[in-house]
């Protein structure tokens, strides 16, 4: 019994360095988006890889994706409160960004130009610098949903929100990423009879 | 002009929709591919120095130091006289035996 739990704990610490190696690119950037200090990045993703480690790991290697996710996102909204306080501190007067109308914001799909589409692929830093300027949730939830490929409901469990939120972020980074990256197409007229 | 009449038209748009974060989730894979080499040794080092830290065992490692102490300082403490200790002990006895009988002599000599 012994030899056999060595043998699976070993396979564990195995599956868990591959799982890190092949996650902590994607987390670094992640958290790069927000702090723009490489620095802060790769504490956050030590400290997010460290929590992991220490909590998780005998947990089933399908859950790790949705934990690290989870704790490196809470990480990220961490690093940001503390910044936001350390700020404060130094202005008090300022006051946080004003909300808009999130629908006034929302730009039709149609006007999604594929030529243009093309163009932003091609550059990497005009897409890092659009998502750099999301607010915080919108970016978060845009990268769990578009990039780490989750569903709606493991998105709003790993930033601790609803599902409800998650839709209204992502439609809204959408709606931004769209109009900071493409050129609107002019309409076409007959689509309504 | 319409190129495609018999497609839906919110089927239009959740194509447009996919193609585009796909675009920009291709961007992201291509930014994190195009990390500078010293970053991608610094997420190297910080995995290697994660898993290589030791299972958190403190407070076994606290109660096992405290034992030890504890032996310590007993291995080190001055062995008791045992003989002392049972000549103190029948002094004792004693001293309680001459009370009691002291205070029953006492009360017989109240009773006449």
């Amino acid at each position: 019994m012994a030899v056999l739990a060595f043998f699976h704990r070993k396979r564990q610490e195995l599956a868990l360095a591959q799982f890190l190696a092949a996650a902590e690119r994607r987390a670094f950037q992640s958290a790069l988006l927000t702090t723009r200090r490489e620095a802060d990045a790769l504490d956050i993703v030590q400290d997010a890889m460290l929590q992991l480690v220490q909590h998780y790991r005998e947990q089933a290697s399908d859950e790790w994706p949705k934990l690290f996710q989870r704790i490196l996102q809470h990480k990220i909204v961490d690093w940001v409160r503390a910044r936001q306080r350390q700020q404060r501190l130094y202005s008090p007067l300022d006051s946080d960004e004003p909300e808009d109308d999130p629908w006034a914001q929302v730009v039709d799909p149609r006007e999604i130009n594929p030529a243009a589409i093309l163009i932003a692929q091609q550059d990497v830093q005009r897409v890092l610098e659009a998502l750099e300027q999301l607010p915080l949730r919108q970016r978060q939830c845009f990268l769990l949903r578009a990039w780490e490929g989750f569903d709606t409901e493991s998105t709003a469990a790993a930033l601790g929100i609803s599902t409800g939120s998650v839709k209204t972020h992502y439609a809204r980074a959408l709606a931004k990423l769209s109009s900071a990256l493409t050129c609107p197409v002019p309409q076409e007229p007959s689509y309504a009879l | 002009m319409h190129s495609d009449d018999h497609t839906p038209k919110h089927t239009q748009t959740d194509a447009a929709t996919t193609a585009f974060t796909q675009a920009l989730a291709n961007s992201l894979d291509r930014a994190c591919a195009q990390l500078p080499t010293s970053t991608q040794a610094a997420l190297a080092a910080s995995r290697a120095r994660v898993l290589g830290q030791p299972k958190r065992h403190w407070h076994w490692a606290i109660a096992a130091s405290l034992l030890l102490a504890l032996g310590m300082l007993n291995w080190h403490a001055p062995p008791q006289d045992t003989d002392a200790m049972a000549l103190e002990m029948l002094q004792t006895d004693d001293q309680l035996l001459n009370e009691i009988d002291l205070l029953e002599t006492l009360a017989e000599v109240d009773e006449t």
